[in-house]
């Protein structure tokens, strides 16, 4: 019985000591700390994985380089596994327990959303890559959150603008079940009368379908121009296959939920001539050299590709823009929760970042519009710009 | 007979004591939102556990009550403005309801088909989430629910949530030892022995396994309730299948002949979420990965060599190691 008691002794000595060389190591030396969430594991790993390199990458970068104004930053950096209980677990720890000045993140929508509340709460600022614009709207409810990607109205609005310049007034949808799907299909048949644009067919299908013959037949025998399909790998790819063989030849319109190389091998000549709306990350050689964004897409596209085996796309590109956000509004001198939300909401005018050039106020916590979006097209295997 | 026991009330004061002073001791926010989520998890698993050790019946759909729960009360706080505790009642009756309901329509159902259509109920139900759009806001979920007061105090994420979630745990251990240790008990422990024995003993079978089955639902619908005002926003993701099979392991693991084994097993499945966690800060390729292949490991083990679940092992290993180091001491006495 004293044997036990003795280890047992011992060993909670040992977890107290242990307990106490941490608190000691925080350090006495400014350092600038911010936390970001990502879904490196899970569902959302396509979209967190590039998230997470280019912020390691960017960190990396600007403290090779002296740092923010001479002051280190340092980044805390956590994965989500696309789960929203793991999301709200990192979100406190991050916030209560490493104090940080503001969290980055994370990849999806429900997540993003439960922290949202928890920022709110303890009055942090978060800058969300997630697309959906509930995160930033109404904008009573989001006074400290902020988010990078386009909203999926702006996508909608790109592709009605295009079918408008190539004369089509009807059209089919065929969109997922999920979150982005739904979304997609909301907006789309909002704004369909603000661009004289009619949709005579909507169907659904569901994530894990690997068929969609049947709906596809219907919009066939309706009088569509186009069909619009609005999901994320791999349903659309089995979509452009399924009209391939059905002998479908209207025009297919995706998503940017596809703007990836993955797309297009699951598709194979199927998915020559989609059109889609994109970020300009998806091929940074196409995007001319006037182009306003051309050399922070340019110096981030070398970088990135040079240290990770795949292609940025444009997770990166919001994972880059999130943390140069909040980097610039440190640079600025707005080194506290509250500032670095002020500066973020007031300061950043024409700001250049790789998913475009932001304009945020008060009213606008995303702070792009159309112009951040281009055209793609299915060419020979490869997404190429599509030019006005 | 083990049944006959009372209430051991050493073992409710040591856990009250150890889970008061949780929050104290261990100071960092990471850690009491584990500990938070954890008894939202045991409130779900004691009653999963009441059905499956004491009356026999195995339940893959746990989650649809958990989901009910939940969802009950974000559409009626955030539409139509009621009260979080207003809501409260609502999630009981509503999981209740719909237990009441699938009762009715299982109940000449047991074993492997009673499973099978618990997981169809459980599939159904999350469907619902997604596809009932007006109501439930689909697959993006609904957000904007707020946290409850309690005497003009925002109970909010953190500490004071962690000791709403406790207490609230705290009480529906007490309730189900009380359960269990009455008539209804024993009756119940008959019935997952010998149905036939029991109900030939003039033990009404059916009546108690609605009842174990309602209770247990309505366990889950008050976990479901604690999870919706704890966060901001919920999405039929949270309320899958892996949500029900997490439960089934919580009990499985800590043993489902005692209400303990739940809370146990629910403590355990969240230490080892957490060490996990903590290794994959300091070693960069033990991924949370590792997290799942660890339950898989340590569930085959418990399955092949405790199949009577770690608490019970536990606690009557503790129970031969105290008595032989008492013989043993006695012995170095009358040497």
């Amino acid at each position: 019985m004293k044997k036990w008691l003795i280890i047992l002794v011992i060993l909670s000595i040992g977890v107290f000591l242990t307990a106490c060389g941490k608190e000691e190591a925080s350090g006495d030396e400014p350092v600038y700390k911010i936390g970001a969430i990502y879904s490196s594991t899970g569902h959302n790993s396509p979209l967190g994985e590039p998230q997470s390199n280019a912020t390691q990458m960017l960190v990396d970068e600007i403290n090779d380089n002296g740092g923010i104004n001479g002051t280190p930053l340092e980044i805390v950096l956590a994965d989500d596994e696309s789960s929203q209980e793991k999301a709200t677990q990192e979100m406190n720890r991050l916030i209560n327990d490493e104090n940080v000045l503001a969290v980055l993140g994370t990849s999806g929508t429900g997540e993003s959303m439960a922290m949202k509340g928890i920022a709110t709460q303890n009055e942090v600022p978060m800058v969300a890559a997630a697309a959906s614009a509930q995160l930033v709207e109404p904008v009573e409810d989001s006074h400290w959150v902020f988010k990078t990607p386009q909203s999926d109205v702006l996508a909608v609005e790109k592709v009605y603008t295009y079918l408008q310049s190539e004369g089509i007034t009807k059209v089919a949808t065929l969109t997922d079940s999920n979150a982005f799907g739904e979304t997609g299909l909301e907006q789309l048949e909002e704004v369909q009368g603000n661009y004289d644009i009619e949709i005579v067919a909507k169907e659904v299908y569901n994530t894990e379908d690997t068929d969609m013959s049947s709906q596809l037949t219907k919009i066939d025998s309706s009088e569509a121009e186009a069909l619009i399909v609005w999901g994320t790998n791999p349903g659309p790819a089995n979509i452009a296959v399924n009209m391939q063989v059905l002998g479908m030849d209207i025009p297919y319109i995706g998503s940017h939920g596809i703007a990836n190389q993955t797309f297009i091998d699951l598709a194979g000549d199927a998915a020559e001539g989609i059109v889609i709306p994109t970020g300009r990350l998806l091929f940074p050689d196409e995007i001319p050299e006037d182009d306003a964004n051309y050399e922070a897409l340019d110096s981030f596209y070398t970088n990135y590709t040079e240290q990770f085996d795949g292609e940025p796309g444009n997770f990166g590109s919001y994972g880059h823009d999130n943390l140069m956000l909040v980097v610039e509004a440190l640079e600025n001198g707005a080194t506290d929760r509250e500032s670095i939300r002020d500066y973020l909401e007031n300061e950043i005018n024409d700001w250049v970042g790789t998913t475009g050039t932001f304009n945020m106020s008060p009213e606008d916590h995303n702070g792009l519009d159309i112009d951040s979006l281009v055209m793609a097209e299915v060419k020979e295997g490869e997404w190429v710009l599509l030019e006005d | 007979m083990r049944g006959v026991k009372k209430t051991n009330w050493w073992g409710v004061a040591s856990f009250i004591v150890i889970m008061l002073f949780f929050p104290l001791i261990i100071n960092g926010s990471y850690y009491v939102t584990q500990g938070t989520f954890a008894g939202i998890y045991t409130i779900a698993a004691i009653g999963l556990g009441l059905l499956m050790g004491y009356a026999g019946l195995i339940s893959l759909g746990q989650a649809a009550f958990y989901g009910v729960g939940a969802y009950t009360t974000a559409i009626l706080t955030t539409s139509f403005g009621f009260s979080p505790w207003l809501g409260l009642i609502f999630s009981i009756l509503v999981s209740a309801l719909l237990a009441l309901i699938m009762g009715y329509t299982m109940a000449k159902l047991s074993g492997y088909y009673l499973a099978m259509a618990t997981l169809a109920l459980g599939m159904i139900v999350n469907v619902i989430f997604v596809e009932w759009k007006s109501v439930t806001q689909g697959a993006q979920g609904l957000y904007g629910i707020p946290n409850p007061e309690l005497f003009g105090f925002q109970i909010t994420q953190g500490v004071p949530y962690y000791y709403l979630v406790w207490g609230i745990a705290t009480l529906v251990i007490i309730v189900s030892m009380n359960i269990v240790h009455s008539r209804v008990g024993r009756a119940l422990r008959s019935i997952h022995d010998s149905e036939t024995a029991a109900s030939s003993m003039g033990v009404e079978t059916g009546k108690y396994k609605m009842q174990i089955f309602i209770f247990s639902a309505i366990l889950a619908g008050i976990a479901g309730w604690l999870f919706a005002h704890m966060n901001y926003s919920i999405s039929p993701s949270s309320f899958t299948f892996d949500t029900s099979i997490l439960f089934l392991a919580m009990v499985v693991l800590g043993g489902a002949t005692s209400i303990w084994g739940a809370v146990f097993g629910t403590i355990l499945i969240t230490a080892i979420s957490v060490t996990v966690h903590e290794l994959g800060q300091s070693f960069s390729f033990i991924t949370t990965d590792f997290e799942h292949v660890l339950y898989g490991f340590i569930l085959m083990m418990v399955v092949i060599f405790l199949p009577r679940g770690l608490f019970p092992s536990f606690v009557s290993f503790l129970k031969n190691f105290i008595s032989s180091n008492k013989k043993s001491n006695s012995k170095r006495i009358v040497s």
